[in-house]
């Protein structure tokens, strides 16, 4: 399904890595369609390099055509296309692992784990700060290797890992993790935080979320903001 | 008996709407079936489409299992025509079931099939409902392939909430297809919600926040019209979770209805009780 294509992102950029795919399937231009309007929640504005099967050939005229239908595809979502790599180029840029330890990602999705240990370093062109106008609604993924900004909500089990900071105005209830390259000085803030758990660099904390019980409606306090301090997560409030 | 009279206005489009939740056992089928009754009541052409290949449940819950004949993998298969497949209601003429296949999976139908023969069968009805399996692999993606609308059907529970909202991330990935998305809670508890021990409709609202077009409160008597295979929405009174469903047929044909006080269901000592608990 084309709706699982692997999205790897390391310096070098973000990849779609479609060498699984069958993309001489009549369907698999669709599907690819499909995805490609659901990645672009998050994805639109920015380039992406695509991972072929080995087996497909540039010079070939029906693989050539289908290259073309694939850039259309991206282009209508607003994404444009970067870089057609084989499979060898890819994996050729293998790179140390990330300072995350495997075990920890793992936890997370041991699918990404594998990938991120193929992490390699060149953010120039992308911008420092992913914009993201929507809600995250569970399921949904962005790994960014600078800092994010959602203007909505994170849903439970939404997944945000960037590189920098993560800022969300509204409710983070899913998955944040700042400084997923190993930075420190990596922060969350949120307008309000309802998630159990988050993390900074290679720290987990988990938070006891208020139950909707004890919860005082109208309650305008300071956002929050979740750092690091003296090695240990701390939650408290941000003031500017 | 088995063939079915369909209208032969072949210029008339349904809408068709999809019925899907992600998890499973929140009572989709149950939902298809008592709208899908109700619509029928109102006196519109309704088709109900099972698209559970190989679990089929639907024909059960509608009374209609004896009479099934061919089913919807047939029909795409070319092996009957699509009015063959159709098995009409016992009491409503203007409904109509088109069965899954029981002997078969999933895999046995591809989503631009499924698409064309909804295509074909929204010609003769005013609505077309389909109820969709739990999941989000390729029944769920077959069964959304046609629709114009949908709706979601979620139980006052965490896990049910976080299924459907991954079903509506992908659901609003397809918004140039799918063009309204609505919400059912479904098996409300009042007492519970009172004493906070059950997620209210706010809660829900705050994670999923979409158009709420049903509550329908938890109500022993659809067990009971399930194992009779006779929708509550034809017989239940009008407290019932019958009703809710009369409720949510009429707001799908435009009208503006009020939504039911489900804490009257509660009764005085009833109140009594939540605010002591």
């Amino acid at each position: 399904m084309a709706a699982t294509i692997p999205i790897r992102k390391n310096k070098k950029g973000t990849f779609l890595d479609l060498s699984k795919e069958e993309i001489r399937d009549q369907n698999f231009l669709s599907e690819f369609e499909i995805f490609t309007k659901e990645i672009s929640t998050f994805m639109s504005g920015t380039s992406v390099s695509i991972i072929l099967p080995e087996d497909i050939k540039l010079e070939d005229q029906e693989d050539n055509e289908i290259l073309k239908k694939i850039r259309l595809k991206l282009n209508m979502s607003n994404i444009s296309l970067k870089n057609i790599l084989n499979c060898e180029e890819e994996i050729q840029k293998q790179e140390p692992s990330s300072p995350i330890p495997e075990s920890f990602v793992e936890t997370a999705s041991s699918a990404q784990a594998k990938e991120s240990a193929k992490e390699v370093i060149d953010t120039n062109y992308l911008p420092e700060t992913l914009y993201v106008e929507s809600n995250l609604r569970s399921g949904q993924l962005i790994r960014y290797p600078g800092n994010v900004f959602v203007l909505g909500d994170v849903n439970p089990s939404a997944e945000i890992i960037a590189a920098g900071d993560i800022v969300i105005w509204g409710t983070l209830r899913g998955v944040a993790h700042a400084g997923s390259d190993g930075d420190q000085t990596a922060k969350i803030i949120a307008m309000e935080l309802k998630t159990g758990q988050v993390r900074i660099a290679d720290k987990i904390a988990t938070i006891k979320t208020e139950s909707s019980k004890d919860k005082k409606k109208g309650d305008s306090r300071a956002p929050e903001l979740v750092k690091i301090q003296n090695n240990e997560i701390i939650l408290t409030r941000y003031f500017g | 008996m088995t063939e079915t009279e369909i209208n032969s206005n072949s210029n008339f489009a349904g809408k068709v709407i999809v019925v899907t939740s992600g998890k499973g056992g929140v009572g989709k089928t149950t939902t298809t079936a008592n709208i899908g009754a109700a619509l029928a009541g109102l006196g519109k052409n309704t088709c109900v489409i099972d698209m559970d290949i190989g679990l089929r449940n639907l024909d059960i819950l509608m009374g209609l299992e004896n009479r099934v004949v061919y089913n919807l993998v047939e029909v795409i298969e070319g092996t009957c025509k699509l009015k063959q497949a159709l098995v009409r209601d016992k009491k409503f003429p203007n409904l109509s079931l088109l069965p899954a296949a029981q002997t078969r999976d999933k895999t046995s139908v591809n989503a631009e099939q499924v698409k064309a023969l909804i295509e074909e069968v929204r010609k003769h009805f005013d609505f077309v409902l389909v109820d969709c399996p739990a999941g989000i692999e390729s029944g769920f993606q077959n069964s959304i392939a046609g629709a114009d609308e949908a709706l979601v059907v979620v139980t006052p529970e965490m896990s049910s909430v976080r299924d459907a909202d991954r079903i509506v991330g992908l659901l609003e990935a397809r918004r140039d297809q799918i063009g309204g998305v609505h919400l059912i809670v479904n098996r409300i508890k009042p007492g519970l919600i009172e004493t906070h021990q059950m997620m209210s409709i706010e809660d829900i609202q705050e994670i999923l926040a979409l158009d709420l077009i049903g509550m329908v409160p938890d109500d022993e008597d659809i067990v009971v019209s399930t194992n009779k295979g006779e929708p509550l929405s034809i017989t239940g009174s009008n407290k019932s979770a019958g009703q809710a469903y009369r409720n949510i047929a009429r707001r799908l044909t435009g009208e503006e209805v009020p939504f039911m006080d489900l804490n009257k269901r509660l009764g005085f000592m009833g109140r009594i009780k939540a605010m002591f608990a």
